[in-house]
């Protein structure tokens, strides 16, 4: 199960709400971001995750507390339940399992075509560089195979950036979903 | 170098660049997200002339562990 939600949508009792929920040491991290937008979709990433623990666990959004791993990932203390979430512009993902679960959302942009090099093997360079597509297309394969291997690695919660051990992106079942100008990757531990 | 390294990451971080030290992670406290510090290895490689292995990419936390590969690789 997935939410997806657009930052500018939440209200500000609201925002001020899951704010003061933060953990002190989350909020210092929102309050050293320089940009509202990143200062929102933070607040709103957990916002999101709380809301959806709630529902799925029948307890309330106060008595939930997410924490995050020596790698990053995020569980929540004493409830067995997975979530992960992601944001890009104006929107934030969460999606939540009973099993380990990873999400990545980016929105279709202007890139650095040449960082792929770092995250691709042959066969999938040859898919984002085919000489017989449009550099839109180039673009969105890229956030295709981007996407799909930043969910597997949060899924498997090994932290980021494992760029010697990736998936490959044509072996893999993938849940792939290009909605408004966004590219979304859902991956759930089978 | 730590002047070149700052002005590199300052280019792809949203927090305010005075804040940024040694101890500074690169993820969490500087708020940067994979892709970011994807595209901030290949310019560092740029800059720097230098390789930084896959392996050792993701040992690299912290500003002062980017340094530290730098002084002993560049």
């Amino acid at each position: 199960m997935h939410r997806i939600i657009n930052i500018d949508d939440v209200d500000s009792t609201t925002y001020s709400f899951y704010y003061e929920l933060l953990s002190t040491e989350k909020r210092m991290r929102v309050d050293r971001l320089r940009f509202e937008d990143d200062k929102k979709r933070s607040v709103v990433g957990d916002m999101l995750a709380k809301e959806m623990i709630s529902e799925y666990c029948k307890i309330s959004v106060q008595d939930i507390q997410l924490q995050t791993d020596n790698n990053g990932k995020p569980f929540v203390k004493d409830l067995d339940v997975e979530f992960n979430i992601s944001h890009s512009g104006k929107y934030v993902i969460c999606a939540i399992s009973d099993k380990s679960i990873g999400v990545d959302i980016e929105q279709i942009r202007e890139v650095d075509l040449s960082i792929s090099k770092k995250f691709c093997n042959d066969k999938e360079l040859r898919y984002i560089f085919d000489g017989s597509i449009s550099k839109e297309e180039s673009i969105k394969r890229f956030f295709e195979i981007w996407t799909f291997k930043e969910a597997y690695l949060k899924m498997l919660g090994v932290g980021l950036l494992y760029l010697d051990n990736l998936p490959d992106f044509f072996k893999c079942k993938k849940n792939t979903i290009n909605v408004n100008g966004y590219i979304i990757s859902i991956i759930n531990k089978i | 170098m730590l002047d070149r390294l700052i002005a590199i990451i300052q280019d792809k971080t949203n927090v305010d660049p005075s804040t940024i030290t040694k101890e500074s992670v690169l993820l969490s406290d500087l708020g940067m997200n994979s892709m970011e510090l994807v595209q901030l290895v290949c310019d560092v490689e740029d800059e720097f002339d230098v390789e930084i292995p896959d392996r050792t990419i993701r040992t690299l936390k912290t500003v002062g562990d980017l340094i530290s590969f730098l002084e002993e690789n560049a």
